[in-house]
């Protein structure tokens, strides 16, 4: 995986700093959206990054896409480092890295034809022939499956299934290595997702591009990806294949998803585990697991006060950050996917 | 399909109302509490004359959750709206039909009477609790404002009834949360409070339009669980308007799947899923990934639902159906009934003249 690696993330922090006032009194404090996440995304492979609102997983995209820096770790696409990439490298990272997200409403500007939004990363990066330019739109338009004649309209004029097409269209032009999907589905129409969903897949035969899918329904992430990495309170909790977390979710909070998430059949009965309150918040995080005063199967005080590491442990058959699966005598390091 | 499949001949030609006023005599669950015959809602617009809901048939027994399934425009939010005789106004107008709440058609009632209905004996939650609440009273204010609408619980008893009340949908400390602004709770714990108001009046019926699509995942799987709990204690009848099937399986025992306006398919929900008899019903559960079991390639279905205003010929799948002929793009089909060997359990097909037909993908 690592050797054909397209993006490699590794011990990934993104800190901001915020003050809490309570009162009179201020004080200062750090919120950890983004704390030490290691991943690596092959050529032609989506990696699902799943979890719940606050969890870290759209900052972790921001990061990647350039558009916010990170306090420390390292981002690398292909040959270019995102933290030294200056001048003509930047372009070409920008170039390689799109991003396709949740709303085609709100991330189309309506003032701009098809055309126009579709060749913007063509424009903005470097200058183009015009002909050169009007051809890629053509391609592009045509491989999602719109008709290039649709590139004089305005976005107003499609649907929503259509208006996704767009952003996709607009995403591949630049031939990149790297597509972050960011909810790409949640706001279509279920009939209309798995149009789709397919698409994203066929494309990404043809063209052997890497897809991040970013996605809070399970179902999505089994059909879409090759691997998933589980992310709660900025830590991945837990990262492995598809195949190998839907046939065996190892850690609390894994398992504690799949058990909220809704059954495709009356018939199915799931494992109850109904988490107790709400995610803490992250400008007080809890000490040790950061899972811990939610967890159904908490063990005792090491919970409380160690901080598990992402690691393949006793009884488990790939990376969890769990005090359940203990790290084997003498070995400590964190094991990545 | 494993179910034996019967087919009632003398169901077949039957209008939906009387169809499904006739399954009512089926299983005894409940007494009928709403009851909705032929609803048409159109949507006057300057551009078009959109017929957002048309000819919508269901009832709903005491104590029973029925889902309206539908993808956006297919009607079924102006449909729950209209209940309450909330149609988006000025465009909308409801044209035609009755909607009998324990026997009273609401269409005929008078505005005053209207206001004594909704939040008492039928309420509504919403999709977005942001919007729901208030923003400016606290939210124990909000509920004393819910038992006042109500007239339930005297004067005297409203504050420990808002403690109550927060207490019943599972608000830790509610004491202190009584004080407390809408901005300062999370989405989740807003949602519950709107659940506390949509109950405080002890309605008969609850209408819960998408209420946790805003929602985390395992929040709301808390909030799911909080209102079949509430359901059990209150017997109160809930109709759940929602896009996902997942939702339907898991909280209903009735689904109605509406597309264009109409009901195109409803039954008992175990029928539904397994006996799928509507080439969109079918469609649509086909075209959705599953969790338990690898999905190879889901279903496409093709095209897009009718668009607001388009002249609607037919049957309203028939363009994007894969098994529809002539007299499907020309003439929309009857109600069949007996489909699962249950009265209950309808579709709009012509194909359902053959009664062994199904849906199977090609």
């Amino acid at each position: 995986m690592a050797a054909n690696a397209s993006l490699t993330v590794e011990h990934l922090k993104r800190y901001f700093p915020v003050t809490v006032r309570r009162g009179l009194k201020t004080t200062k404090a750090v919120v950890k959206a983004v704390d030490d996440v290691s991943f690596a995304v092959g050529t032609g492979e989506t990696l699902a990054l799943v979890g719940e609102s606050g969890c870290g997983k759209t900052t972790t995209a921001k990061l990647i896409l350039a558009l916010d820096r990170p306090t420390s770790g390292v981002i690398r696409l292909g040959d270019l480092d995102v933290q030294s990439v200056r001048g003509e490298d930047y372009r070409r990272y920008r170039e390689q890295v799109q991003a396709v997200f949740q709303d085609p409403w709100s991330s189309l500007n309506p003032r701009m034809r098809v055309r126009e939004i579709v060749s913007e990363p063509l424009v903005v990066n470097r200058r183009r022939p015009a002909r050169e330019t009007r051809a890629r739109v053509a391609e592009v338009l045509d491989a999602v499956g719109l008709d290039p004649s649709h590139g004089d309209r305005f976005p107003h004029e499609f649907s929503g299934g259509q208006r996704q097409r767009i952003a996709l269209a607009s995403a591949l032009a630049s031939d990149p290595k790297l597509i972050i999907l960011d909810e790409p589905v949640s706001s279509l129409d279920v009939s209309i997702r798995a149009q789709t969903m397919n698409l994203f897949r066929d494309l990404q035969g043809q063209l052997g591009v890497s897809y991040l899918l970013i996605v809070h329904d399970l179902a999505v992430a089994r059909y879409m990806s090759d691997q998933v990495a589980v992310m709660y309170l900025g830590k991945i909790v837990e990262h492995a294949s598809t195949e190998a977390l839907f046939s065996e979710p190892l850690h609390p909070y894994t398992r504690a998803l799949f058990a909220a998430a809704l059954p495709s059949h009356p018939d199915i009965e799931r494992e109850e585990i109904v988490l107790e309150g709400e995610v803490p918040s992250p400008i007080d995080p809890p000490s040790g697991c950061p899972f811990h005063p939610r967890c159904p199967l908490k063990i005792g005080a090491i919970c409380e006060t160690v901080v598990p590491q992402l690691l393949v442990g006793q009884g488990a058959g790939h990376p969890v950050a769990c005090h359940l699966y203990p790290p084997e005598a003498g070995e400590g390091d964190s094991a990545e996917a | 399909m494993t179910t034996v499949q019967k087919f009632r001949g003398e169901g077949r030609h039957e209008r939906g109302a009387e169809r499904r006023a006739r399954a009512e005599e089926g299983p005894e669950r409940g007494e009928v509490i709403l009851e909705v015959r032929d609803l048409r809602t159109y949507l006057f617009t300057k551009r078009a004359l959109v017929k957002a809901v048309d000819g919508v048939s269901f009832y709903l027994r005491r104590g029973e959750t029925l889902g309206i399934v539908g993808e956006s425009g297919s009607g079924k939010s102006i449909t729950a709206l209209s209940l309450l005789r909330m149609e988006p106004k000025p465009a909308g107008r409801i044209v035609g039909g009755e909607v009998l709440f324990r026997g009273e058609d609401l269409l005929e009632k008078s505005p005053g009477e209207m206001r004594r209905i909704r939040g008492r004996r039928i309420s509504m939650i919403l999709q977005d609790p942001q919007t729901s609440l208030n923003p400016v009273f606290t939210i124990g204010n909000q509920l004393r404002e819910a038992f006042a609408t109500a007239r339930r619980v005297e004067r005297s008893r409203w504050p420990a009834a808002v403690v109550d009340a927060l207490r019943k949908v599972n608000i830790a400390d509610p004491e202190r949360r009584v004080s407390t602004y809408p901005h300062q709770l999370s989405g989740g714990m807003k949602q519950r409070v709107v659940g506390a108001i949509a109950i405080s009046g002890a309605p008969d019926i609850v209408i819960a339009d998408e209420p946790t699509t805003s929602l985390d995942l395992t929040i709301q799987a808390q909030y799911l669980r909080l209102i079949k709990e509430l359901q059990r204690t209150t017997s109160v009848g809930i109709i759940f308007i929602t896009h996902d099937f997942g939702i339907v399986a898991k909280m209903c025992d009735r689904v109605a799947v509406m597309y264009a306006g109409r009901i195109v398919e409803h039954g008992p929900v175990r029928d539904l899923f397994n006996n799928p008899s509507h080439p969109y019903t079918k469609a649509l559960l086909d075209s959705v990934p599953r969790l338990e079991e690898r999905t190879e390639r889901l279903y496409s279905i093709p095209g897009h639902p009718p668009r607001a205003g388009e002249e609607l010929v037919g049957c309203r799948f028939a363009p994007r159906c894969a098994f529809a002929d002539e007299r499907c793009r020309r003439e929309y089909p009857p109600v069949f009934a007996g489909l699962s060997g249950r009265d209950e359990h309808t579709a709009d097909c012509w194909r359902l003249e053959d009664p062994t037909w199904r849906p199977t993908p090609r």
